[in-house]
């Protein structure tokens, strides 16, 4: 008799806590589907990489970039003077791009930009092929960044330096660049992405490394790292860099890797990014092989995207 | 022995007696009026219950299933002012202080009282609505108005143009007999 007392009473708990929590009486736990991450990322780049975020459908984001000259550069006669004379490097334009980025579908994002350095017209499209989930169930958002570069420069600075026993051809002018993005938003603060890329450049002038005697290739492999660390809810401290593998780029005293530092914040329809780096392009295409500056010699410039986004 | 049957017994028929309606299909809206943008957000993925006997009405809403037109909005609204990482879900639960004839196919006005969380903070409220019966199901309607900073969101002055001080709140909603399986 006692049991039947205990599993009356089991009972009589059990439909009390029903009547309290009505909800739990009908909810089906088995039926939730894990909830995709959004805003990994507050937009479309951080400072130099790209990010998993795609423009969402229908919207258009419009942004201006600028690069400004060195703030220092200890390699000059008189650095002071010239961070002086230069405002910090402002009256310097290392580049200048403008770019639309059109969101095709929520995943699939089309672009077309100009920026001023190589004279570099560019399409691309971003493809975000995997989502993460909140529970971890999918560990990272993956998306596919592919671009291709087509400089308008005269034939003259194409072949700049070039000792030309060949015909001008046009696809010289072509650059193709690939690179899966890999992100994570570890907490609602942080966010990590890794960044392997492939860039392939159809004609490059020769180029030596003094230390090995290594020489540029058309082909580079490279990996970007970059991550922010949110303080307010529209306030970030965003970071990258590049590493570039081929023997070329390792250890050259001309030729570094990029590297940036800075913060990015948010005001509703617009993102400004403001940070320091070394490199003097504004995309893939002309920083990962052309930074000539370095963090080391204090040849860091100040750089800021605004990003305006437009629901169409 | 006999008892104890007759106890289970007893249990059954207060189960069955007890009316339990489950939502069917419902929209919960919100408007926001405001001089420079009117923002305006459907939410079709919630859970009801009503039961019938103690007029006992809960809802459960996940925030993040709140769909803006201007998707860039939505993310917005849910990370910067909702955090719905955070409070995940809104919860109002209440009982209608009526009586009412559920089995009425006219409009009945009822008032519901009880608590609503949002953000993280809980707020006595009443809701003013209506219900009917359509066929075996019941049709639930309330119209009424939230203050945003009462449930702690903050809107920063640069966007008090942009964002109503008060939202209006529509539910409409079928409730099913809900069957325990």
């Amino acid at each position: 008799m006692r049991y039947f007392t205990l599993i009356s009473a089991l009972a009589i708990t059990c439909s009390s806590f029903a009547q309290d929590d009505l909800l739990s009486l009908v909810e089906d736990k088995k039926d939730t589907k894990p909830e995709k991450v959004y805003a990994t990322f507050k937009t479309y780049r951080l400072g130099n990489a790209l990010t998993t975020e795609t423009v969402k459908a229908k919207h258009l984001d419009f942004r201006i970039s600028h690069r400004f000259g060195n703030i220092y550069d200890n390699t000059l006669q008189n650095p002071i003077n010239s961070t002086f004379q230069t405002f910090f490097g402002f009256d310097g334009a290392e580049d200048i791009r403008f770019s639309f980025d059109y969101g095709l579908t929520r995943n699939v994002t089309l672009g077309i930009g100009r920026s001023r350095a190589n004279s570099l017209l560019d399409g691309s499209v971003k493809w975000r092929i995997l989502e993460q989930t909140t529970n971890f169930s999918m560990p990272v958002s993956v998306a596919y960044f592919g671009d291709v570069g087509y400089t308008h420069k005269t034939v003259n600075s194409l072949y700049q330096g070039v000792v030309k026993d060949f015909q001008t051809n046009e696809l010289h002018r072509f650059n193709f660049f690939n690179q899966l993005i890999i992100a994570s938003k570890l907490t609602p603060w942080l966010s990590l992405e890794i960044l392997p890329s492939y860039f392939h450049r159809n004609f490059i002038p020769e180029r030596i490394n003094k230390k090995d005697l290594s020489e540029d290739q058309n082909g580079l492999f490279s990996c970007g790292f970059g991550g922010r660390i949110k303080l307010t809810k529209r306030l970030c401290l965003i970071g990258d860099y590049f590493y570039n593998f081929s023997p070329f780029y390792v250890n050259n005293a001309d030729v570094f890797n990029p590297l940036s530092f800075g913060v990015e914040m948010e005001t509703g329809g617009h993102v400004f990014s403001l940070f320091f780096t070394n490199a003097s392009g504004l995309i893939e295409n002309n920083y990962l092989t052309s930074t000539r500056d370095s963090w080391a010699k204090g040849q860091v410039k100040f750089g800021f995207a605004i990003s305006r986004v437009f629901a169409l | 022995m006999q008892k104890l049957f007759f106890l289970i017994a007893a249990g059954l028929t207060l189960n069955v007696s007890a009316q339990i309606y489950k939502v069917k299909t419902t929209n919960v809206s919100f408007y926001s009026k405001s001089p420079l943008e009117d923002i305006e957000a459907n939410n079709k993925s919630s859970v009801q219950v009503l039961n019938t006997t103690t007029g006992d009405y809960q809802m459960r809403l996940t925030i993040i299933g709140f769909k803006f037109k201007n998707a860039l909005m939505e993310e917005h609204f849910n990370e910067n002012y909702m955090e719905s990482t955070k409070f995940p879900n809104a919860v109002f639960k209440g009982k209608i202080e009526e009586k009412v004839d559920y089995e009425a196919t006219n409009e009945q006005a009822v008032n519901v009282s009880g608590k609503m969380e949002i953000h993280g903070v809980t707020q006595d409220v009443k809701i003013q609505g209506t219900i009917k019966k359509v066929g075996a199901d019941l049709v639930l309607n309330a119209k009424f108005k939230i203050k945003v900073a009462d449930y702690g969101i903050k809107v920063p002055s640069l966007y008090v143009k942009n964002i109503a001080e008060v939202v209006d709140v529509t539910i409409d909603s079928t409730l099913e007999p809900f069957q325990k399986k």
